[in-house]
């Protein structure tokens, strides 16, 4: 379990980071490491066979949490799920963002793994069964890429388009994620694992910002993250009794189920929908 | 048997470990760590096919200090792998070190490159191809013994290792008598027994001496000595030293000389350099010993007030290709055809053991052996009987557990069991996990209540230390019968002891030097044990079977008996008296009043240096070697009841542990907190065999389970804190009246865990009946009840987590 040979370069800030890969020859296979908790294992079993390297984690900038002036946050790429699930509480933060964060960093893996792994790396991964590709989505964040045209940035709703793909062009890399600072008053987040620490074959998020419309998105679907159409007239509905709420809910989240997953396994099915009714039930039980 | 005054004690005490400061440091030294300049690494080529003909190989582009090898190189200096039993009708299946011609299963080592790094040799063994013409698959026990199923090995009559029938009692009257007849079909899965450690070896040959040096991580250095000289070709006994530095655990895995090693040996000598293979986890995963896969119908025949007149079992294994040196693939099925009567007082049993051969990797020992899998549904089936007939479960066990009276007792199918007080250990099992009062909360949770509590138990028997004559009857061509100490006192009166048992983690230098320093008075801190290399320690036969504290133990007893007999005698002549007026404590000899007490660094100043002080008569030196052989050689029966409480969420078929306890029985403990270690981790073993762990196959031989992340592993997350209740009931036959408890801790949890997940479901109707018992398993059990039933509705047959093919 060793990887291929392959030229490593590590950059020390993120202009040295694209110009590296600007500087890749046409035949290169390049791949961009930061903590390397996906793409380790992948180098050892030989699943991955880059030519070259850039390894991004020692680059200072990349590590930093701001928050800005709507109370939003940006997170670098290289910000860790541990430095995440540490965030302080206080009040720098607009409230549930926060708690959100914490919540879904500290289920990630193990301890030893949360303290490699980054959030640009897992974004940039775009493992189906990872956990920031829906939750991010269910954020609002937006994703910021660098790449030899400068900036730009990308809906994280947008962002992972399959099994191991994602917006990101060649020579871009992952710069940050920004969240926005509206307040979150409930929120759900339920994933199944067979065991702690593995990754999940169903998941799903849920986020209430008090307007009408809730942001509910799958994860683990095999693909990218799935919205979930809800709002809260539906859900709440004046004249609904429970009975009726959990059968809308149930259809709701049967028509969001891919098609790969509707036509699959009973067992992965009724998975996704139980983590979806739950998440939602969190936020409706939460009052 | 001269033993110190009780004025130092220290068997029975909760010493801490002295193996754990150097582990806790990182500082220990496993057989990858060994420095050895210029050492080259060796990579296999494995079959990515289960069965075939290699047609053609290609070998690498070689750089300059690079090799290749295939069978036709090895050929010469290295004999195939031969296990087998002395039990008739046994067929053995030769296993080269790399394959000659034909591939029998996925993982299997066709050739080796060997090049200056690891990843190198990965490079280059990926760049070898291989033709491979494809054979039909055997993908599993019941294939190979379908009618017309291709011979997996050539000249063998059917596809088995060996089977039997064997009947004990009044068999068929105790049937005919029977009230109650309850057949049930139960299967244990295929586990990879997972060491933190994998498989590895480091091999130099010194081409000066002729000598080979082979370090490795086994659990036997002198028997895997004695197998490295019996499979290579030129090279005796005496010119072979195995060396096992620190084994990052092994349970029954590292028992076995893999053709992987025996390459590498071979190869070294090649060579005439060292040569390491560390195996990685994807290797450990194709091709170390598999264990269990074993499907099993049993059938209890009882009277309608729950005692059991007659017990049939029927044990299918699906062994692998090849047959492990030395336990062979029949070893599962065996153990349990041997055991399964367990703690019961069941006299009327017929066993029917079938061992095959398929497209798989082999199997062998792995922790338990054969008494898992017997256990699961030995314990399922009693489950069973008792809600058939009304009764709790306890009470049945309770109606037909051996009576402490009736000890010893004389298993039917022969074994000895020397000791044991097994109806207190129920009773303390009901009461500490609160049956009644689980019972209590069951009856007031709601109908449709999404988790259901339920409770379980699982008694097993454990035999420990048993010896030569145990083996000789079981068929096996290495008898076990002794473990040895040597030990030595210097100068200063500190001690050293060297063993010829090998730990892989059971805390031997902490044990043995707690029974040295019980016997002399020496601390543990002044006494060293040293173990696994064959050029120092005393010939013996390693660690495995549950034996080393009564048999390492009993030998460092006897020669520490020896020791302080001789420094008396040496005191006695000093202080002009006899034997018997003086006593041992504090490191001295004390004599009668008006002695100055010798301490025991003058006596071994007399006996090591001023010899001229010495009487006639006593020898100068201070080395005793001790083999102890027990006086029975049946062995030490310990006991195990293990108890759980479990929750299972309906919505999701996963299981919850919300209690686990063991009562446990192993005679004097020596240290009772390595004890509980030995629990703790065999119980995480079981839990990961209850909830998670298999190894899986597809109908082509292709396994689906390579890495760590398939194979699931129980973490922190899967295992709750285990509650341990002790019990001593002393063997006769030992010293202290110990007992092994290497394997208990892993023996009752599929089943006591399956127990509880069937009263969990019970009035949903779904029953268990497969290990692991996955949240999958579960919950689609519980839709084909919902469905066969409807709500409520009454069901004859419960849902099974498996269903037996037909």
């Amino acid at each position: 379990m060793k990887p291929v040979p392959f030229r490593y370069q590590r950059a020390a800030s993120l202009e040295e980071a694209v110009a590296a890969l600007a500087g890749a020859g046409a035949d290169d296979d390049v791949r961009v490491i930061a903590g390397g908790q996906s793409l380790g294992p992948m180098l050892n079993l030989r699943l991955v066979r880059p030519t070259l390297l850039v390894d991004i984690h020692r680059i200072e900038g990349l590590r930093a949490i701001d928050v800005l002036p709507d109370r939003g946050v940006r997170i670098g790429a290289c910000v860790t799920h541990a430095m995440l699930e540490d965030l302080p509480s206080g009040d720098r933060l607009p409230p549930g963002l926060a708690d959100v964060l914490r919540h879904v960093a500290g289920g990630i893996a193990y301890r030893a793994i949360r303290c490699r792994g980054t959030i640009g790396g897992s974004l940039a991964h775009a493992d189906p069964a990872a956990d920031w590709p829906s939750a991010l989505a269910a954020l609002g964040a937006t994703i910021e890429l660098a790449g030899p045209a400068g900036r730009r940035s990308v809906a994280a709703s947008a962002f992972c388009l399959g099994l191991f793909e994602t917006a990101i062009e060649p020579g871009e890399v992952v710069a940050a994620v920004v969240l926005p600072g509206s307040v979150i008053r409930r929120w759900g987040h339920r994933k199944h694992c067979r065991k702690v620490g593995e990754f999940a074959h169903a998941m799903a998020i849920c986020i209430d910002r008090g307007g009408e419309a809730l942001e509910a998105w799958l994860g683990a679907t095999g693909g990218a993250p799935v919205a979930i159409a809800l709002d809260r007239g539906a859900l709440a509905g004046t004249a609904g009794s429970e009975a009726q709420r959990r059968a809308l809910l149930r259809e709701r989240i049967a028509a969001a189920l891919p098609d790969s997953i509707a036509t699959g396994d009973a067992y992965a099915r009724h998975l996704h929908a139980q983590m979806a009714a739950e998440a939602v039930n969190d936020i409706l039980a939460n009052r | 048997m001269n033993k110190a005054s009780a004025a130092y004690a220290s068997v029975g005490h909760p010493v801490r470990r002295t193996e754990d400061e150097r582990h806790l440091h990182g500082a220990g030294r496993f057989v990858a760590d060994i420095p050895w300049p210029g050492a080259l690494h060796l990579a296999f080529v494995r079959s990515t096919v289960a069965h075939g003909v290699v047609r053609a190989m290609r070998a690498p582009a070689l750089a300059a200090g690079e090799s290749f090898w295939t069978a036709a190189d090895l050929n010469d200096i290295a004999r195939p792998i031969v296990a087998k039993l002395n039990r008739p009708g046994f067929q053995v299946a030769a296993y080269p070190c790399l394959a000659t011609d034909r591939v029998r299963f996925a993982g299997q080592t066709i050739a080796a490159v060997v090049a200056s790094s690891r990843a190198r040799a990965e490079d280059l063994a990926e760049q070898v191809e291989v033709d491979i013409d494809p054979l039909p698959v055997i993908a599993s026990a019941r294939a190979a013994f379908a009618p017309g199923a291709p011979l997996m090995h050539e000249g063998w009559a059917g596809n088995h290792f060996m089977k039997f029938t064997r009947t004990f009692g009044d068999f068929d009257d105790a049937v005919a008598r029977a009230e109650v007849h309850l057949t049930r079909r139960y299967r244990m899965e295929r586990l990879a027994p997972s060491p933190l450690e994998t498989r590895g070896c480091l091999s130099v040959f010194d081409r000066a001496q002729g000598r080979l040096l082979f370090h490795t991580c086994c659990q036997r250095p002198h028997i895997q000595r004695d197998f490295l000289a019996e499979q290579l070709i030129g090279i005796d006994q005496h010119r072979i030293q195995v060396v096992v530095p620190d084994v990052g655990g092994a349970f029954g895995v590292k028992t076995n000389l893999y053709p992987e090693e025996l390459a590498v040996a071979a190869i070294s000598i090649r060579l005439g350099t060292a040569v390491r293979w560390i195996e990685d986890r994807m290797e450990h995963l194709l091709s170390a010993c598999h264990a269990r896969e074993n499907d099993e119908t049993v059938t209890l025949h009882a009277n309608r007030d729950g005692e059991i007149l007659a017990l049939e079992a029927e044990y299918l294994v699906d062994g692998g290709a090849y047959s492990m040196l030395p336990s062979t693939s029949a070893v599962e099925a065996n153990m349990s055809a041997n055991v399964m009567p367990g703690p019961y007082r069941i006299r009327n049993y017929r066993a029917t053991a079938m061992s095959a051969c398929t497209n798989k990797a082999p199997t062998g020992p792995y922790r338990g052996v054969g008494r898992p899998a017997a256990c699961f549904a030995m314990e399922r089936s009693l489950d069973e009987l008792a809600h058939v007939l009304g009764i709790e479960p306890h009470a049945l066990r309770r109606r037909n557990l051996i009576p402490t009276d009736a000890f010893p007792y004389t298993s039917a199918t022969g074994l000895v069991y020397d000791t044991g007080n097994y109806p207190p250990m129920m009773d303390t099992a009901v009461r500490a996990l609160g049956h009644a009062h689980v019972r209590a909360a069951q009856q007031a949770a709601p109908a449709d209540a999404r988790e259901r509590i339920g409770i379980g138990y699982a008694w097993y028997v454990e035999q420990t230390a048993h010896t030569a004559k145990e083996f000789f009857a079981r068929g096996s061509v290495v008898l076990y019968g002794f473990e040895s100490a040597r030990i030595r006192m210097d100068i200063a009166g500190s001690l050293t002891i060297e063993t010829s048992v090998c730990s892989h983690g059971q805390g031997h230098a902490t044990t043995l030097a707690q029974i040295a320093s019980e016997v002399t008075s020496i601390p543990i801190d002044r006494i060293s044990v040293r173990a696994g290399d064959t050029d120092v320690v005393p010939y013996g036969n390693g660690t495995f079977a549950s034996r080393s504290v009564v048999l390492a133990g009993g030998a460092v007893h006897q020669a520490c008996g020896r020791l302080v007999d001789r420094l008396r005698a040496i005191a006695a002549h000093l202080m002009q008296t006899t034997p018997d007026e003086l006593s041992v404590s504090a490191q001295a000899v004390h004599g009668p009043e008006g002695n100055a007490p010798l301490p025991f660094a003058r006596l071994a100043q007399v006996a090591l240096q001023y010899v001229h002080e010495l009487p006639d008569g006593i020898e100068p030196g201070l080395e005793f070697l001790a083999s102890y052989r027990p006086p029975v050689e049946t062995g030490a029966f310990s006991a195990g009841v293990h108890a759980a409480r479990v929750a299972v969420d309906t919505e999701t078929g996963v299981v919850r542990l919300l209690d686990y306890l063991v009562v446990e029985d192993c005679g004097q403990t020596i240290n009772p907190m390595i004890v509980d270690g030995q629990v703790y981790g065999g119980v995480a073993q079981g839990i990961g065999q209850a909830l998670l762990e298999e190894i899986r196959y597809d109908a082509q031989g292709q396994p689906g389970t390579v890495t760590l992340a398939d194979y699931l592993l129980p973490g922190f997350g899967e295992v709750p804190e285990v509650r341990i209740e002790h019990q001593h009931t002393l063997s006769p036959f030992t010293a202290y009246g110990m007992k092994g408890t290497g394997e208990g801790g892993c023996i009752g949890g599929p089943a006591a865990i399956g127990n509880a997940v069937t009263d969990a479901l019970r009035g949903l109707g779904v029953s268990v009946t497969r290990a692991p018992m996955t949240a999958r398993d579960v919950w689609t059990a519980l839709q084909a009840a919902r469905a066969r039933g409807g709500a409520g509705g009454r069901r004859a047959e419960p849902a099974y987590t498996w269903m037996p093919p037909q």
